[in-house]
């Protein structure tokens, strides 16, 4: 079980390096677009559709797992005075429980669309060439598959250690 | 029946907030459901299955994990520490004088990053300290930083801003130079309440001159780094020489760099700013995409359409309306963190405000406005938290919140203004 969470940490934190390493990408590849067309006048006409399509779905989904084990995702606190510690126990299974549940569905819908985009090869036309972007659409499920998988590690551990508690690990 | 639906939606999505699961789930599930029962579970899937990367794929949207690096960098980089200390030398000859600085600094700190949160947990480690030793009631140290964190929210760039103008589909740079008026007016009106604490109630706020060594010049100088980027960012936006997305990108470069320079930026603050990033635009995506399906459910549901028709029929004039908004997002604000509570709200709200011609520019600075104000009223007053925190041996929680109090008057005086004069919000604007 122990090698299991250390795999399923070292994995997340290897989704979250490359969200960062796509964050940088993108800095430099905008900033790289600005000179380019305000000194040189040259005009880097794909570079809106890399940024969208393969720099912020890397962002938004890949790190969704590690945002899931530090606890990050933003929820309503309103009543957590009002939980003993049982019932603090039981609430953190089941919102675990039920968030495993919404990233599965999330990960099997996206999936489906991700297969459909691979069967037609899906493409951004620009004027002399088509830029392939059915790769992108297979980002989400896999960011949604690791934060369903993190959210189940999060049930069982909270079914086994009933002391374990909401502390964000250390960011690095 | 349909009309029921959604008002199942709204009831359902609020049960599922208060058992604690996370905003954007409990968005998306009470979506995926209401489609289902409304038009049927292909579609529902079809819904599933485009929005998040429809939504997330968006140049626009990507002016939010650059702003969020450039303010991170600038902070982990230490090219935001001068500011408290700039501020407090140019104004050492004023009564509460350390107060109005770190209020100073803050406003800032703002213009470098776009997080109110991030404000306040600099300043308070900062500020907080100095300001007890110097005779000040450390609860009103600690509320004068927890209210002047909220400004870091305010003036841009703002992320609350940015998503709001994505939301919208208004202009993210008018949204901008709205921001500019509502946080220079905050900052004026914190401003006030200390001057006059000070003058009033001298054993809470000390009136004497602070004595400094280090001259005008020299502290200004200081804070070179933070001018230049600042300048390079905005000058760039507002010139419309560079887009919201590309001045976000030139500005994290610039911190990056200018860090660098100041011997500020080792492979930590590299570190923490990027999974600081990171994390933050992930969790904030997410409820988005769930807001975006909460739109559609909401629209399908004809929910939307009924409350127009009902706030239409019903005749409220401007005051009447605006009373609403504000209290929703006063209660709203009491327990809702503002990225949840905003976007929760804004596919109910925008339908209606659009209707009655009220300028969306201005609707979002005023509602960036009240979601910063939840920021400091309990229970969940995030920014009292973070100041807690960062200064738990000076203040309890419910001190601090005491210390906010006259703050929070001064914020509704604010929200009062920009209601009844909203060319103070469109005038920056240029609307």
């Amino acid at each position: 079980m122990t090698a299991l969470f250390t795999f399923a940490t070292r994995s997340v934190r290897i989704l979250a390096l490359i969200g960062s390493i796509g964050t940088v990408a993108m800095m430099f590849h905008i900033c790289i677009d600005v000179v380019l067309r305000d000194f040189f006048r040259i005009s880097l006409d794909t570079t809106p559709e890399v940024v969208a399509r393969y720099y912020m779905v890397v962002v938004a989904f890949l790190p969704l797992a590690w945002v899931e084990m530090r606890h990050g995702m933003v929820s309503v606190e309103l009543l957590e005075w009002a939980l003993g510690p049982r019932g603090r126990q039981l609430s953190n299974i089941l919102v675990a429980l039920f968030s495993a549940l919404a990233y599965g569905v999330l990960a099997w819908a996206t999936a489906r669309s991700a297969l459909r985009h691979f069967d037609v090869g899906t493409f951004v036309e620009f004027t002399n060439y088509r830029m392939p972007v059915w790769h992108s659409f297979f980002l989400p499920p896999l960011g949604f598959i690791f934060a369903a998988s993190v959210c189940l590690m999060k049930a069982l551990e909270f079914a086994l250690h009933p002391d374990s508690g909401q502390a964000p690990e250390p960011l690095a | 029946m349909s009309i029921a639906v959604g008002f199942w939606g709204v009831a359902i999505l609020a049960f599922l907030l208060i058992g604690r699961v996370p905003v954007a789930l409990a968005l998306m599930a009470v979506s995926f459901v209401g489609i289902a029962f409304l038009v049927g579970l292909e579609p529902a899937f079809g819904i599933v299955m485009n929005t998040p990367y429809s939504f997330a794929a968006s140049w626009t949207l990507s002016a939010v994990p650059m702003f969020l690096l450039m303010g991170f960098v600038a902070y982990h980089s230490g090219l935001t520490t001068g500011l408290f200390e700039a501020a407090k030398v140019v104004l050492r000859r004023v009564p509460g004088g350390l107060a109005i600085s770190a209020v100073f600094a803050c406003s800032g700190f703002a213009a470098a990053s776009g997080s109110s949160i991030a404000c306040a947990a600099a300043m308070g480690r900062i500020a907080i300290p100095e300001m007890v030793a110097a005779g000040y009631r450390p609860s009103v140290a600690a509320g004068s930083i927890a209210a002047g964190g909220t400004i870091g929210a305010l003036i841009p760039p703002s992320i609350l801003m940015i998503i709001y103008g994505i939301i919208a589909e208004t202009s993210v740079i008018q949204v901008f130079l709205g921001g500019v008026g509502i946080g220079i007016l905050t900052a004026i009106s914190y401003v006030s309440v200390i001057l006059v604490i000070s003058w009033l109630r001298p054993d809470l706020i000390p009136r004497h001159i602070s004595e400094q060594s280090q001259s005008s010049l020299s502290a200004l100088l200081a804070i070179w780094p933070i001018i230049l980027l600042v300048a390079m960012v905005f000058g760039g936006l507002f010139s419309g020489f560079f887009s919201a997305t590309e001045a976000g990108a030139v500005g994290a470069l610039g911190a990056f760099i200018l860090g660098y320079l100041t011997g500020g930026l080792g492979w930590k603050a590299v570190q923490q700013s990027l999974l600081e990033t990171v994390l933050t635009t992930s969790s904030l995506f997410i409820i988005a995409v769930g807001a975006a399906m909460f739109t559609r459910f909401l629209g399908l549901s004809g929910l939307s359409s009924f409350l127009n028709f009902a706030v239409a029929g019903a005749d409220l004039n401007y005051a009447q309306l605006m009373f609403i908004v504000v209290l929703v997002y006063l209660v709203l604000g009491t327990f809702m963190e503002p990225f949840g509570a905003m976007l929760v709200t804004l596919p109910v709200f925008l339908p209606i405000l659009k209707a009655e011609g009220i300028s969306l520019v201005w609707f979002g600075v005023l509602v960036v406005k009240l979601l910063e104000i939840g920021m400091i009223t309990p229970p969940v007053g995030l920014n009292v938290f973070v100041i807690r925190n960062v200064a738990a041996q000076y203040a309890t929680t419910v001190q601090i919140f005491r210390g906010v109090v006259p703050f929070f008057f001064a914020d509704l005086v604010v929200v009062f203004l920009a209601v009844a004069f909203p060319q103070i919000v469109l005038a920056l604007a240029g609307h």
